[in-house]
């Protein structure tokens, strides 16, 4: 029985060729360290003109040319990083699924862990600024003169009625 | 019938026009007939789009091929059901949708809007109109579902096949409705703004319309994951695809506001927060509804694509500007008059809830726009896959599940560090010995997963706890029996119960996430009919295949006994379906699911002998948790929106 | 058969769009009246302190704060609602004088 690493799947605007065959290559076996590292660059390595589709997902002619020369590639004792080359060379940068740590691209890992930290930091400073406010003296400012104490004090009876209404106390 | 169509949307036009005017002047110069004019008129322009509703479809049923709307989505031998999916399946028809959609909720929310509330009304009313008025006027200009052609042809192109699946009938236009309801609680604030009546009435409206819109876009997200793994094949669900990102982004901006407004309805706190929160939400879905569009990153999703990008891109610049011009100007206006108490409150995990919940927003927008801009800057273009977002996000999202099993512990106001101790001594002990318990037993060893399994049971068991501390203070309070006190804590405190439902249902999607991510085995096998091949510990016969032929299709299914060591499991059908005229092939798993794992066989290619066929098989742990969790976060959503008209305790 | 749906469509539209303005010509144009507002603005801030007393309540019912506590913290909560009550009546007794004036004012002349 030969097994083989290509998966069928669906594409929206992927128009496949009816005839299916057209891409059905047997493949041979490949031993199962290499199919690991194998399965690791499927997910690592994007499909170029696969609606955004990583190897591993598509199942379009140009997916199965790649995990092709993959496989060779592979059993020929290529590492895994000059397949990688290999294929950033005949494709371009963007066939990686994630761009390469260097010059410009590092933006996209660095940004997020700044973006955290300023978060925390903003946050720690609302939490002081919000700390510092007093709205006690919201209601001394009400309560001041004697003639309101005493009408506050005929209108509790009032609002403990409100209360009551709108409150299950038990 | 292309004229009537053409002309109710002429009519709407109109009459949107009038309510926008009469809206904006009654408020103004304080005039009630005005204003009541200015609503009359909105529910009008919701019974006009409500025609064009009707005469696309009647188009459709009477496959009045003339409309090339019609022509383009539907063809004779199109079964009749399908044509709710054909009215929504292009750009033209979806648009109308989205158009009737919002006009909908702006008549129910306008007529939900108490009258005493003054000018906040008119003001709402303005606003979301001039959003209706955006779409109107694309719909008549640029994408008129209703244009016509001079030749008619005998048939029409029929509907995309990957359409015809169940899943399709409920997954876009909660997407698309989802999306654009955040324009209701948008509007409130916008009013609130304008009137420079920034109180707690828009709050209430605010927080029950940011449900519903945090609802849809959740059960939206869901339904997509479900078909993504029934259908693309690749066994799984989530692929951080920029339209998938499009959509997730305004929901967890939502997911921080219905937080976050809880503290405004406490606690009066953070009304400036909740209106930039609301803000920042429709400013990411007017993006996701841009990238839907417009299309600059390559996506699966590209069936709605047209070159509108630049317009929707245009109102989201329009719409951010205005909506934070207004904001800074009315900044002032905007500052609480409560104070926090203590760093150690719940107040603070809400603000820390909120954090993580935009930074996970902010990272998945930084990684769908910097292709963009690493091509603007270096003109080379690169991709931003999986692993960042998994690395980037990951993590975040374990500390939001850590945070929900905290948060509910913490008092409001203020707390100590002895009393937190006091508070989450037995959860934490708990956690413990739960989480070392699981790893014995399963073996588990991945750190990831550990941490992942700890925070949430720690979550968990918050709940529950809770639960059970409520129930016995009201049992001893009420003297009934602890069901029915149960049942009366969830029903007295709606809106903390039922999002404690909806925490429930959080962790049953960690579970399912955690369980398929790192657990999952897959293998591709070419199998000959009487083949087997096995996988964990189940043997796979591929017995034979079946054909059926259809006008439009032909389906295949490949049927497959399974057994798992000495039980014969029964037979599963994998099942695929060429479609000669879309060159289409489309399959959908035969999945065998358990609460433990499913058992996934896609049916690709077969081979020329017509015996031999290729198969993906997958073992997924723990993804039946995942859509259970769908209808506990309704369940949960329905308790915490259900009006309750005396409000108790406990 | 559009000729006529869509000349149907608009005489709705003007009767129903018509109607309010029609209806109303004789009547107050505010939109809220004012005595009605101030209320509505003193209940809303009420109902603010009374949310507070609620989350009072559970946390003592709960244990997390002690009796002497509640009770003061209960009674500053019962005081802000009783001021602001007395507040509302007091405006409103101004705003009532001044109506009462005015319209005085205008019988005279």
């Amino acid at each position: 029985m030969s097994k083989k690493l290509i998966a069928l799947s669906i594409v929206l605007m992927l128009t496949l060729p009816v005839a299916t065959t057209a891409y059905a290559i047997a493949e041979t076996e490949l031993p199962s360290d290499l199919k690991l590292r194998s399965v690791e660059l499927h997910k690592n390595i994007m499909c170029p003109k696969c609606s955004g589709q990583t190897l591993h997902q598509s199942n379009s002619p140009i997916a199965s040319s790649m995990r092709e020369v993959i496989r060779e590639e592979l059993l020929k004792g290529k590492s895994n990083d000059q397949i990688i080359n290999l294929m950033v060379n005949a494709y371009g940068k963007e066939v990686l699924a994630s761009p390469p740590m260097k010059g410009f691209f590092a933006l996209i890992w660095i940004l997020p862990p700044i973006a955290l930290i300023l978060g925390l930091g903003a946050i720690t400073f609302v939490v002081r600024r919000l700390r510092h406010s007093r709205p006690e003296a919201e209601l001394e400012r009400l309560v001041q003169p004697q003639k309101m104490k005493l009408k506050i004090r005929k209108s509790l009876s009032m609002i403990d009625q409100e209360l009551g209404e709108n409150f299950d106390i038990k | 019938m292309a004229n009537l169509g053409t002309s109710t949307l002429l009519i709407a036009l109109l009459l949107n026009v009038y309510c926008i005017s009469m809206a904006f002047f009654g408020a103004k110069k304080d005039l009630r007939s005005a204003v009541l004019s200015a609503r009359n008129a909105n529910y009008l322009v919701t019974f006009s789009l409500l025609i064009a509703v009707c005469v696309l479809v009647a188009a459709f049923l009477q496959h009045d091929f003339s409309i090339i709307y019609v022509a383009e989505h539907s063809n004779l031998a199109m079964p009749r059901i399908y044509t709710w999916v054909a009215f929504y399946a292009g750009n033209e028809g979806s648009l109308l949708f989205v158009a009737f959609a919002l006009s909908l909720m702006s008549s129910i929310s306008l007529s939900m809007i108490p009258r005493r509330v003054g000018v906040l009304s008119p003001y709402t009313n303005g606003v979301i109109s001039v959003i209706i008025l955006f779409f109107i006027v694309v719909l008549i200009s640029l994408a008129n579902p209703f244009s016509a052609q001079d030749l008619i042809p005998v048939d029409g192109k029929g509907i995309n096949p990957l359409l015809t699946h169940p899943g399709m009938f409920i997954h876009p236009p909660m997407i698309m409705t989802g999306l654009i309801s955040i324009s209701v609680p948008f509007s409130l604030a916008m009013a609130g703004l304008i009137s420079g009546q920034i109180n707690d009435d828009w709050v209430d409206i605010g927080r029950v319309w940011g449900l519903v819109a945090w609802v849809l876009l959740a059960i939206g997200l869901l339904l997509g994951s479900w078909w993504a793994y029934t259908i693309l094949g690749w066994g799984g669900y989530w692929a951080w695809d920029p339209v998938e990102n499009a959509a997730f982004m305004p929901w967890l901006g939502l997911t921080a506001f219905i937080h976050s407004i809880m503290v405004q309805k406490r606690r009066g706190m953070f009304r400036m927060w909740n209106i930039a929160l609301i803000n920042i939400s429709f400013a990411l879905g007017a993006f996701g509804i841009f990238i839907n569009r417009g299309g600059p990153v390559p996506s699966v999703h590209s069936f709605g694509a047209s070159t509108l990008g630049w317009v929707f891109l245009l109102f989201l610049a329009v719409s951010t500007i205005i909506s934070f011009g207004l904001f800074f100007y009315r900044m002032s206006l905007l500052k609480g008059s409560t104070s926090l108490e203590s760093a150690l409150s719940r107040e603070t995990a809400f603000l820390v809830n909120n954090l993580f919940l935009l930074a996970i927003a902010f990272f998945t927008l930084w990684g769908v726009v910097f292709p963009i801009i690493s091509e603007i800057t270096t003109g080379e273009t690169i991709t931003v896959g999986e692993p960042y977002y998994n690395q980037v996000n990951g993590p975040l999202m374990l500390g939001l599940i850590c945070l929900m099993g905290i948060g509910p512990l913490l008092p409001w106001r203020k707390s100590n560090l002895s009393q937190v101790n006091r508070i989450l001594i037995v959860p934490l002990v708990s956690t413990t010995i739960v989480v070392i318990a699981i790893s014995l037993l399963f073996q588990i060893t991945k750190p990831i997963v550990i941490i992942g399994i700890a925070v949430s049971t720690l979550a968990a068991i918050s709940v529950f706890q809770e639960w059970i501390r409520g129930t016995k203070a009201r049992q001893s309070s009420t003297g009934r029996n602890y069901l029915l006190a149960f049942c009366d804590l969830i029903l007295a405190n709606r809106p903390r119960y039922g999002g404690y439902i909806v925490h429930i249902a959080i962790i049953m999607l960690a579970f399912g996430i955690l369980g398929s991510s790192f657990y999952n085995s897959e293998k591709d096998v070419f199998l000959a009919i009487g083949e087997s091949t096995e996988i964990e510990d189940y043997s796979i016969e591929f017995t034979g295949i079946r054909t059926e032929i259809f006008p439009d299709r032909t389906e295949r299914i490949a049927d497959l006994k399974i057994t798992k060591g000495d039980n014969e499991l029964g037979s599963i059908g994998a099942w695929q379906g060429i479609y000669p005229s879309f060159s289409m092939l489309s399959t959908r798993a035969a999945i065998r699911s358990t609460p433990i794992e499913d058992l996934y066989v896609i049916f690709s290619e077969t081979q020329p002998d017509g015996k031999t066929a290729a198969f993906r098989i997958l073992v997924n742990p723990l993804v039946w948790w995942m859509w259970l969790s769908g209808p506990f976060v309704i369940l949960g959503t329905i308790v915490a929106l259900w009006p309750a008209r005396k409000r108790t305790i406990i | 058969m559009t000729f006529a749906i869509t000349t149907l469509l608009i005489l709705i539209s003007i009767t129903i769009v018509g109607y309010p303005i029609w209806a109303n010509r004789n009547q107050s144009q505010k939109i809220v009246d004012p005595i009605e507002e101030i209320e509505e603005i003193s209940r809303r801030s009420r109902e603010r302190v009374y949310e507070e007393i609620r989350i009072l309540q559970q946390e003592y019912f709960l244990k997390n704060i002690t009796p002497e506590e509640y009770s003061t913290q209960l009674n500053v909560a019962r005081e802000k609602a009783a001021a602001l009550l007395v507040n509302q009546q007091e405006a409103t007794q101004i705003l009532d004088s001044i109506y009462s004036e005015v319209s005085q004012k205008f019988a005279n002349e």
